[in-house]
């Protein structure tokens, strides 16, 4: 018997096979962005300077 | 200024036509037979439209004929953007499965462009769904920039750009979401407005990320656009989200004297092409010896707010693709999907952080404008870009953008304010335009900053060798 998926998948909504490498990189650029963007946010700015997080590295 | 025998301007034009040296027919015949003969080289329009543009014409002769009262686009040869509905023509978007059949009623802009007398010579090309900057669209093909065919018109407005460029019409309807009016602008050597979001009705208009979204004009000056924009800004009941505010006049004698126009060099002037940095610089003399003040100004991460733009941007397109991604996967463009496909992935806390940095960006801008007219940056970083780059590899440029050259148009729209591109040199043989971002519904003082610079300088006047 197989488990079935964690979540309901659906073939429609998929990524395609070849398109699985770009669209990792465009998620990694999107997450990069938003972390940079919670290290620059006045909240953010204020973390940073009690961490020490530099503006660019991801928290 | 003259394309072969063709008006240099919509002043000229409606002169023409009014003192009866040419009539609405003559003048979309003529350039229709433009079309037809440059118009396969530039591939700027996705459908001409030239009966019902020739019907609108004959139209506008009896009015002129019966002595009505004329309006101020009467008998003006105008292309439309084709995310924007036009009665009785598709609307494509730029995609290979929309537009199967033809829009049922015109968007509200171009009722308002019809009521004011212009003739809708065609629907221009985009990149798919209008979101892309370089109008390389796999479907309709690449348009080409009329100042070298080896390089495309930016994007995603591209078609609407190069057909103004290349004198297919006398004016253009754009989206920005952005940068899409701007950037093509820029790099065709036109004027191009990017109103204050709410400005403008985006009713009839196929949405990119509705936070963002205007529509506006592309023109050869900022005189021109100033007029098209006057027509089509302004609140409408199909549209919730415009303002109710008056549209304010612009003044077209109200100079540079005394004008405070800010710079943040750090940011402004920061990883452009030397040539790029070279009309820039110009352009700020030309603004102080016109008697304006530069006044350097400084905000720290400012750069930052493309996260805020992008994540905004991919996160409300992907809910608007929802249910078309589902269905109809595989007909869309390769770096379109991607984009949409890592929108999905976007969590709900990175959109809501986007957006509120957004507030907090804006607001400083808005102190800002408190003390200024005009915020300036270059309008691209570059020159125009060759044809023929990998889609994907274009999309994944785009994102990192930000770390490498400073991409200038998305500030405006993340701060949902307006913004002003007009032509300030050449490069390499290629246009070069300077953005001037405005205050919250200010158009009309960008506008008018635009026309007296426009009143010193000569780079709007160059015309395209086609």
């Amino acid at each position: 018997m197989t488990d079935p998926p964690p979540y309901p998948q659906s073939e429609r909504a998929a990524v395609r096979e070849d398109d699985v490498e770009f669209v990792a990189a465009l998620c990694a650029d999107l997450s990069a962005h938003a972390r940079h963007l919670a290290a620059v946010t006045p909240v953010g700015v204020a973390l940073a300077s009690i961490t020490g997080i530099a503006d660019n590295e991801p928290r | 200024m003259s394309l072969q025998g063709l008006p240099s301007s919509i002043d000229e034009a409606t002169r023409l036509l009014r003192e009866g040296e040419t009539s609405a027919v003559e003048l979309t015949k003529a350039y229709l037979e433009r079309i037809d003969r440059v118009g396969p080289g530039i591939n700027a329009f996705i459908t001409v439209a030239r009966e019902e543009a020739l019907d609108a014409a004959r139209a506008a002769d009896d009015a002129l004929a019966r002595g009505e009262e004329l309006g101020p686009l009467h008998g003006i040869p105008i292309g439309v953007k084709d995310n924007i509905d036009v009665a009785g023509i598709p609307t494509t978007v730029g995609s290979a499965f929309l537009g199967a059949k033809a829009a049922g009623s015109d968007a509200t802009v171009v009722q308002r462009l019809k009521a004011a007398g212009a003739v809708i010579v065609g629907k221009t090309n985009l990149h798919e769904f209008a979101w892309g900057g370089t109008t390389e669209n796999e479907h309709f093909g690449a348009t080409r920039n009329p100042w070298d065919l080896s390089r495309n018109a930016h994007g995603s407005s591209g078609g609407s750009a190069a057909a103004v460029a290349a004198g297919l019409c006398l004016g253009a309807l754009g989206t920005d979401t952005g940068g899409s009016i701007r950037n093509p602008a820029a790099v065709t050597g036109l004027t191009g407005l990017r109103p204050t979001v709410g400005r403008a009705s985006n009713a009839g208009i196929f949405p990119v990320a509705w936070s963002m979204d205007t529509v506006g004009p592309i023109a050869r000056t900022a005189a021109e656009a100033a007029l098209i924009h006057g027509i089509i800004a302004g609140h409408d009941t199909a549209d919730p989200a415009t303002s109710t505010r008056p549209v304010a006049p612009v003044s077209p004698d109200a100079g540079l004297k005394g004008k405070r126009i800010g710079v943040i060099r750090d940011f402004a002037l920061n990883q452009i092409d030397d040539g790029v940095r070279r009309a820039i610089e110009r352009a700020l003399q030309d603004f102080e010896d016109a008697g304006a003040l530069i006044v350097d100004v400084d905000m720290p991460h400012v750069a930052d707010y493309y996260g805020a733009w992008l994540i905004v941007q991919t996160a409300e397109a992907s809910s608007v693709h929802r249910r078309l991604l589902a269905e109809h996967r595989d007909e869309y463009g390769a770096d379109v999907r991607g984009f949409l496909h890592a929108g999905q992935q976007i969590p709900a806390g990175d959109y809501l952080l986007a957006q509120r940095y957004r507030s907090y960006l804006r607001k400083r801008f808005v102190g800002l404008f408190a003390d200024l007219d005009a915020v300036v940056t270059p309008t691209c970083a570059t020159i125009a870009a060759p044809v023929g780059a990998d889609p994907r590899d274009a999309a994944l440029a785009r994102t990192a953008m930000h770390r490498e050259r400073a991409v200038f148009t998305g500030l405006a729209s993340a701060l949902a304010m307006p913004a002003l591109s007009v032509p300030c040199g050449m490069s390499e043989g290629m246009p070069v335009g300077l953005q001037l971002m405005g205050a919250p519904f200010d158009e009309s003082g960008i506008l008018e900053i635009g026309i007296a610079y426009q009143a010193v300088t000569e780079w709007h006047r160059a015309v395209a060798p086609i």
